[in-house]
C-alpha cells in the first residue's frame, strides 16, 4: 500500500520537474525571443528618427530652391505674381456652350501610347546636373559637412 | 523533540532502518517523512508565494536597461508649420575591449578598411594594447555602423547616444542655436531649453525616451528661407560686409524670421565666440539712422504739438554744441512734417524732437522699449546704449538716429507698435495667441497717430526714398535709413549701416520687415549706396516672395488716398 503512495508521489515528483524544467527552458527561450525583439524595435526606432531626419534634409527649403534653380528653364518656374493670385470666387464660371463631356481615356489618349512623349523627373534629356548626384543626407552631416547646397556668398572681411 | 531526535530525523545512515515498518522504527520512519514532506511544502510554498509576488509587482526593467544612452534626450524644435529644425537621432559610438579580440592585427586591417577616416597609428597604438576598453571613434554614422557590425569582429561593440541633429542647416542656425556634444544646449533656443527646465528635469533623471514634447517656435522656414536667400543675393550684390534681417507679426509679437549673415552651420559650428555666430538682429547694437526718424516723428504727432501739416523751416542748418546738422539732400525750403519723413530731413526731424523737449524725447523712447533691454527667450541679447544724461545735442542726433544704439529687432518691435495701433507687444520665439498678445499688449501712444504713421510709411514708398520697395498688391510702407558708421572714431560718410523699415498691407499692417545691409558698396554707375537703392528692393523681394507664402491675398483696390482720409488728429495732451 506505501508503495503505491511512493510511486504515485515518485512520478507526481517527476512531472512537477519536467514542467519546471519546460518551465524554465521556454521563459529563457522567450527571454532570448523578447530580447532579439527588443533590439530589432530599438533598430527600426532609430531607422525612423534617422529617415525623419534625412526626410526633412530632402525636404528642407533651401534644397527645395536649389532643385527649383536647377529645373527653371526646362520646368518654366517662375516666382508666383501677385495679380495671379485671386481668389475662387472671382473666377468666372466657364460658359456653358465650352463644356465639353471628356473621359479620362481621351485624355490619357493625348499622351499616346508608352510614356515616350513624357520627360519625368528620373530623364535626365536636358544635360542639366542632376542634384541627386552626390546629396546631402545626414550621414553627411554626422560626417561634418554641411547641409547647405546653395553657394556660401560674400567673402567676411 | 529534543535536539538529538530531530538530528536522528535527518540522518543519512538509518541505523533504525528494518523490515518491521509497522514497529517502533516505522513509527518514527513515518514522522520522518511527515517532517521532510512539512519542509518541502514550507520551502516550495516560500517559493511559490515569492513567485506570486514577483509576478504582480516587479516591473520588467530590461527595456530600459538596453537602451540607456550616454547622454539624454531634448525636445525636437519645430517651425510653425511642424517642419523640423533640430532633432535628436541616436547615435552609436565605437569601442573594443582589445583583450577579447583573437587576432587583433586582423581586426586593425579591417577596422580601417571599414573606417579609412581613422589614423592607422592610432588605431594600431589602441589595439595592440592590453587595455581593457577603448574609445575607436565617438559618434560614428549608422553607415559605419552597419559596415563594422558586418565584419563582426568580437571584442569591438558599439554604445548608443543622443546626436542633436539640424537637418536645415544654416537656415535658422542663430534662432535654435547649438548644443555641445553632451547634448547640452550652448547657444540660441537650445539654451533657453536647457535653462526653461531641461536642465533640472535632467538633474533628476527624468528626461528618458518619449517624455519630451516638440518645442513648436514661431518661425515659419519656408518665410527663413526667402529672407536668407534674398540677403545672401543682396550682400553679394551689394558686396556688403554683413547683412540681416528680421519678419515680425505685428499684432502678435512673433518673430516669423530673422537672419543674420554671416552664419553657420549648427551642425559643426566651428567657432562659437566668432562673427558667424554673432546674431545681429537680437545681440548687435547699432545707431539705426533715419529710421529713428520713425519715432521722432511719429512722438511729434502723439504729443499734440506737432501734426501733418506743421511747418519747419529746413533752410539752414542747424548749429549746435560745435556741430553743424545739415540735410543729404537738402530741400532748401520750409518743409511740412509729411515732407521732413519722405524727404528724410535731419533738420526737420531734429526740430520736430525740439518741440517736444529733451526730456519728453527721453520718456518717450524709452515707453517705446528703445533704451533698455529688450528681454526675449533668446540668450544672446545685447543692451540698447544710449546717453546717461540727455543734453539738447543729444536729443538733436538721436531724433535722426546717431547717438543711440539699439538692436535691430527693437526698432522693429517698436515700429510694429507704430504701426499696429499703438500696442507694444514684447517679441517671441515661441507661439502666441492673438488673446495671449492683447494680454501683455501695452497701449504706448493714440491710435490715431498710429493711423496717421501709416499714410506717412505708404506715402514714403509711393513718393519718397522707398519706392524701390514697393510690391503691387501688397500695399507696402517703409523707411529708408542710412546711418554713417563711426570709423576711427570720426562718422563716415561713405561707410554706411543702411536699413529699410516695412510694414504690409499698410492700411492694415499684418508684418513688420526690417533689412539691413551692413557696409554695402554702390552699383557700378551709383553714386552712393544709400538705403533706397540697396536696402528698400532687398526688402521689397523679400515681400514679394513671403506675402503669399504667409496666406496673404494680394488687395490692389488699396490706395492711399482712402489711408489719408482715415487720419483723425488725436486728442491734444
Amino acid at each position: 500500500m506505501f508503495r503505491r503512495t511512493d510511486i504515485a508521489m515518485i512520478a507526481a515528483m517527476i512531472g512537477v520537474v519536467t514542467y519546471t524544467y519546460s518551465v524554465k527552458t521556454s521563459t529563457k527561450s522567450v527571454t532570448k525571443e523578447l530580447a532579439a525583439v527588443q533590439r530589432e524595435t530599438e533598430f527600426e526606432l532609430n531607422s525612423i528618427d534617422l529617415l525623419n531626419a534625412d526626410w526633412e534634409v530632402l525636404t528642407a527649403p533651401q534644397r527645395i530652391q536649389s532643385l527649383v534653380n536647377v529645373y527653371q528653364a526646362e520646368l518654366n518656374l517662375v516666382p508666383a505674381d501677385a495679380k495671379r493670385l485671386i481668389a475662387i470666387s472671382d473666377i468666372p464660371m466657364r460658359p456653358a456652350a465650352a463644356m465639353v463631356e471628356t473621359n479620362i481615356d481621351e485624355i490619357l489618349a493625348q499622351f499616346g501610347d508608352g510614356d515616350a512623349g513624357l520627360i519625368t523627373g528620373s530623364v535626365n534629356e536636358g544635360g542639366q546636373p542632376l542634384p541627386a548626384e552626390g546629396e546631402t543626407t545626414v550621414n553627411d552631416i554626422l560626417q561634418g559637412n554641411g547641409v547647405q547646397t546653395a553657394p556660401v556668398i560674400g567673402g567676411d572681411q | 523533540m529534543s535536539i538529538q531526535k530531530l538530528l536522528s530525523a535527518f540522518s543519512l545512515t538509518d541505523q533504525n532502518s528494518g523490515r518491521d515498518w509497522r514497529g517502533k522504527q516505522g513509527k518514527s520512519a513515518r514522522r520522518r517523512i511527515a517532517f521532510a514532506m512539512m519542509g518541502f511544502t514550507v520551502a516550495f510554498g516560500a517559493i511559490g508565494g515569492r513567485l506570486l509576488y514577483l509576478g504582480f509587482t516587479a516591473k520588467d526593467q530590461t527595456i530600459t536597461a538596453s537602451v540607456a544612452a550616454l547622454n539624454v534626450a531634448r525636445p525636437d524644435i519645430l517651425d510653425s508649420t511642424g517642419e523640423v529644425l533640430a532633432t535628436d537621432i541616436r547615435i552609436s559610438s565605437l569601442f573594443a575591449e582589445p583583450f577579447r579580440i583573437p587576432d587583433q592585427k586582423d581586426a586593425v586591417e579591417r577596422i580601417m578598411a571599414a573606417m579609412p577616416g581613422l589614423s592607422l597609428e592610432e588605431v594600431e597604438k589602441k589595439l595592440l594594447s592590453q587595455s581593457r576598453f577603448v574609445w575607436l571613434k565617438r559618434q560614428i554614422t549608422p553607415k559605419q555602423e552597419g559596415e563594422i557590425r558586418a565584419l563582426g569582429i568580437p571584442g569591438i561593440g558599439f554604445r548608443q547616444e543622443y546626436r542633436r541633429v539640424y537637418p536645415k542647416g544654416n537656415l535658422a542656425s542663430h534662432i535654435h542655436g547649438t548644443v555641445n556634444i553632451d547634448n547640452q544646449g550652448m547657444t540660441g533656443l537650445e539654451r533657453y531649453l536647457d535653462n526653461d527646465g531641461l536642465g533640472a528635469l535632467r538633474e533628476m533623471g527624468l528626461s528618458g525616451d518619449g517624455l519630451l514634447e516638440p518645442v513648436k517656435l514661431s518661425i515659419n522656414a519656408n518665410v527663413q528661407n526667402v529672407v536668407l536667400d534674398e540677403l545672401r543675393k543682396a550682400k553679394e550684390l551689394y558686396r556688403a560686409y554683413a547683412a540681416a534681417g528680421v519678419v515680425l507679426n505685428a499684432n502678435t509679437g512673433e518673430v516669423v524670421a530673422m537672419v543674420s549673415l554671416p552664419d553657420f552651420d549648427p551642425n559643426n559650428p566651428v567657432d562659437i565666440n566668432g562673427i558667424h555666430n554673432f546674431n545681429r538682429v537680437t545681440n548687435g547694437v547699432f545707431e539705426m539712422g533715419s529710421t529713428f526718424k520713425v519715432f521722432t516723428t511719429a512722438m511729434g504727432l502723439d504729443s499734440g504739438k506737432v501734426w501733418l501739416d506743421s511747418k519747419f523751416d529746413a533752410r539752414a542748418p542747424i548749429r549746435i554744441g560745435g556741430f553743424t546738422i545739415g540735410d543729404f539732400h537738402g530741400k532748401k525750403r520750409v518743409l511740412t512734417t509729411e515732407e521732413v519723413f519722405i524727404y528724410s530731413s535731419n533738420i526737420g526731424t531734429a526740430k520736430i524732437a525740439d518741440a517736444v523737449g529733451t526730456e519728453g524725447h527721453k520718456d518717450y523712447l524709452t515707453k517705446m522699449g528703445l533704451l533698455t533691454r529688450l528681454e526675449t527667450e533668446l540668450p544672446e541679447i545685447e543692451t540698447a546704449r544710449s546717453p546717461k544724461e540727455w543734453k539738447k545735442i543729444n536729443s538733436v542726433t538721436i531724433s535722426f538716429g546717431h547717438g543711440a544704439a539699439t538692436t535691430p529687432l527693437q526698432t522693429a518691435v517698436a515700429t510694429a507698435a507704430v504701426l499696429n495701433g499703438g500696442k507694444l507687444i514684447k517679441p517671441t520665439f515661441l507661439q502666441r495667441t492673438q488673446a495671449e498678445a492683447d494680454a501683455i499688449a501695452v497701449q504706448v501712444m493714440h491710435p490715431e497717430t498710429s493711423t496717421a504713421m501709416r499714410y506717412l510709411f505708404r506715402s514714403n514708398v509711393q513718393n519718397g526714398s522707398g519706392k524701390r520697395a514697393d510690391v503691387p498688391g501688397y500695399f507696402v510702407g517703409g523707411k529708408t535709413g542710412t546711418a554713417e558708421k563711426v570709423i576711427d572714431g570720426r562718422y563716415s560718410s561713405t561707410v554706411r549701416f543702411n536699413a529699410f523699415l516695412a510694414g504690409f498691407p499698410v492700411n492694415d499692417p499684418q508684418y513688420i520687415v526690417l533689412a539691413i545691409l551692413d557696409e554695402p558698396k554702390p552699383l557700378p554707375g551709383q553714386a552712393a549706396a544709400t538705403s533706397g537703392l540697396n536696402a528698400a528692393p532687398t526688402a521689397g523681394a523679400i515681400i514679394g516672395r513671403i506675402a503669399p507664402l504667409l496666406g496673404m491675398q494680394p488687395d490692389f483696390s488699396q490706395n492711399i488716398e482712402a489711408l489719408k482720409a482715415a487720419i483723425k488728429r488725436p486728442p491734444r495732451g
